[in-house]
């Protein structure tokens, strides 16, 4: 156990070195925080352009906050398909890590948690951003704090699993690796209910981004948040119901994620796509 | 089965190993064959202590062989053993037990310092602090990049970075080696202070075990207690060095500097005995090395008649000791830097 702490420590701080140390320390800064900051300001711009009329307050800032929760996903879900990436064709070190005792896993999963932090900050910085230059508030005195600590939780665990499986599909698949990135990254930014209900999306897709814990984890962030969710279709469930929706989801996520991965895996081993490099 | 030299078991164990790769669909309209088969039915047991060579052309099956003895490719069939366990059902504790070199590769974390990398590759492994700390600074000097040691790998000479990447191969302490063309593209002084490492690494401590692939004859000649001498996916001889010269020895090593024209073929099936084949081509001369072993009481004379007829001219003549490159070439029949020409020369009775 103490070894395996030790070894998730030496991927999580390879992690640190790789995201944090590309540049000097005050060039990184200032991007790490113009970007979640740019990210907020380009999103208000772009709401205000397609409404007509300056939005309901209350629905601007639930989806707002659902945009600043979405910088998990990009920095996790994606990023650790961007993790085999780099390994295999950046750094040609993949083969190395999975050979040793670290194993591929242990990497993705201890260099995941430095993105988790940097998503972290970033969610901050939004947030921030929104309070003072937007004015998009909310009283703190209503924040339900259990249900929205249970719900975060759900919701990192379930972006971490998630990532497992691109992350998967990145080593079985590696000419298309980046579409399926960048694919995927569009693809839950448009279904998860991000930057417009998923009321919009057509009813067969409504049902798809139900099934995905993120649309779920959106809204319970945003209802244990500021009281009320973006999405009429599920503004009537009730807090039990919605959490064990996301809990249920995440479980099977976690499922699909760890079964996924390992089965990935193994066919990309069988197929000898472990260190197939292809881009650099 | 190659012959044992050591009692204290295997430490590499391959039975019955076979790897077939499917071909593209282009391939396969093109030759015919809808798969490739890259290890045949391979058999090797490498004892504990041992340094074992593999040598064999582009495309012999090496590289598949370590890939899947270090768990990076599952066989089409048969079973492969690493420090007693199965490479396809215990890959967790094989890992454990091995490390790779790969040669030719500059691979590492561009934003990393080479003591950084090294220390974190040894955290990979588990090694603690207080051993990972000296072991690193002892391999840094070993490998000759003191200087370089604060020095981000990104920053690094491709020498310096293939230098690096053999010590990674050695932070662990690893049970089994596999070094697979470890001193390819190194400079030759680079190249001799790693093999002599090689060798007191595994003399200094008992139960290590490499397995060194090379295109390089003399390296296996010096580093390896035995060899196997591989080609399309089958072990052709396997024995010690000693004894594979054997095999060979009796009559004349030959090697001829012939320059050609275009399409000269050379017939020595009639020769009876004389297994010959071309070397690389030396482009700055025009001429290319045709190497072959004159039987006892062979006429070299009417070798060099018959390539006389067939419009070559003879530059020089060279005889010398049997060495492993006589044994490839009677096993393989080419030489190793001629893979591209294997269909010409399989005979052994022919050359073109």
């Amino acid at each position: 156990m103490r070894a395996a702490i030790a070894r998730l420590r030496s991927a999580a701080w390879l992690g640190w070195q790789i995201d944090t140390n590309w540049a000097d320390p005050f060039l990184f800064i200032v991007y790490s925080l113009l970007r979640p900051i740019a990210t907020g300001l380009i999103l208000a711009g772009m709401y205000w352009a397609v409404s007509s009329r300056v939005p309901a307050r209350g629905m601007f800032t639930a989806l707002y906050l659902g945009n600043a929760f979405h910088n998990f996903v990009t920095q996790v879900v994606i990023g650790m398909g961007w993790i085999v990436l780099e390994e295999r064709e950046e750094y040609e070190t993949l083969k190395y890590v999975f050979t040793s005792p670290l194993g591929l896993p242990m990497c993705l999963a201890g260099r995941s948690v430095v993105k988790l932090a940097i998503a972290m900050f970033g969610v901050v910085v939004v947030m921030a951003v929104g309070w003072f230059a937007l004015h998009l508030t909310w009283d703190w005195r209503e924040v339900r704090w259990p249900e929205l600590s249970l719900a975060l939780a759900l919701g990192v665990v379930a972006t971490v699993s998630v990532g497992f499986l691109v992350a998967g599909l990145g080593l079985l698949l590696p000419r298309p690796a980046i579409q399926i990135n960048e694919g995927l990254a569009v693809a839950l930014y448009l279904m998860c209910g991000v930057i417009f209900p998923i009321d919009l999306l057509p009813a067969w897709l409504q049902s798809i981004a139900l099934a995905l814990p993120f649309t779920l984890w959106y809204e319970a962030l945003r209802r244990f948040l500021l009281g009320h969710g973006a999405s009429a279709r599920i503004s009537h469930w009730s807090d039990a119901t919605l959490l064990g929706a996301l809990a249920l989801s995440t479980l099977a996520f976690v499922a699909i994620g760890r079964l996924g991965y390992f089965a990935l895996e193994t066919r990309a081993r069988r197929l000898g796509r472990l260190d197939q490099t292809t881009l650099f | 089965m190659c012959p044992r030299t050591h009692s204290t078991g295997p430490a590499i164990e391959t039975r019955a190993l076979r790897r077939t790769f499917r071909v593209s669909p282009r391939t396969q309209a093109l030759s015919g064959q809808s798969e490739v088969e890259a290890l045949a039915s391979m058999d090797l047991r490498i004892e504990s202590g041992e340094i074992f060579g593999m040598l064999g052309p582009n495309g012999a099956g090496k590289t598949t062989c370590i890939k899947i003895l270090t768990t990076l490719l599952l066989p089409t069939a048969g079973e492969a053993r690493v420090a007693g366990f199965d490479a396809v059902r215990e890959p967790n504790e094989v890992r454990r037990r091995i490390s790779l070199v790969s040669g030719g590769e500059t691979s590492g974390y561009g934003v990393l310092t080479v003591r950084e990398c090294l220390w974190m590759y040894s955290q990979f492994y588990g090694v603690p602090g207080q051993v990972a700390w000296p072991r690193v600074d002892r391999l840094i000097e070993i490998v000759d990049l003191k200087t370089e040691q604060h020095t981000r790998i990104n920053r690094l000479s491709t020498g310096q970075r293939q230098r690096m990447n053999f010590a990674r191969g050695f932070v662990s302490d690893p049970e089994v080696l596999f070094l697979d063309e470890p001193t390819l593209g190194m400079d030759v002084n680079a190249a001799r202070t790693l093999r002599a490492f090689v060798a007191e690494w595994v003399r200094e401590r008992e139960g290590r075990t490499v397995l060194l692939t090379t295109h390089y004859m003399a390296e296996a000649e010096a580093l390896c207690d035995r060899v196997a001498i591989i080609d399309r996916g089958h072990v052709l001889a396997c024995d010690s060095t000693p004894a594979l010269r054997r095999r060979v020895q009796g009559g004349q090593h030959v090697e001829l500097e012939v320059l050609a024209p275009n399409g000269v073929t050379l017939d020595l099936t009639a020769l009876t005995g004389v297994a010959a084949a071309w070397g690389a081509p030396h482009p700055e001369r025009g001429t290319r090395t045709l190497k072959f072993r004159l039987p006892e009481g062979g006429a070299l004379v009417e070798v060099l008649r018959r390539l006389e007829q067939a419009g070559a001219r003879v530059d020089g003549i060279a005889t010398r000791e049997t060495t492993l490159e006589d044994v490839f070439i009677a096993v393989v029949g080419r030489t190793l830097d001629d893979s591209g020409s294997a269909d010409d020369s399989r005979s052994g009775g022919s050359a073109t």
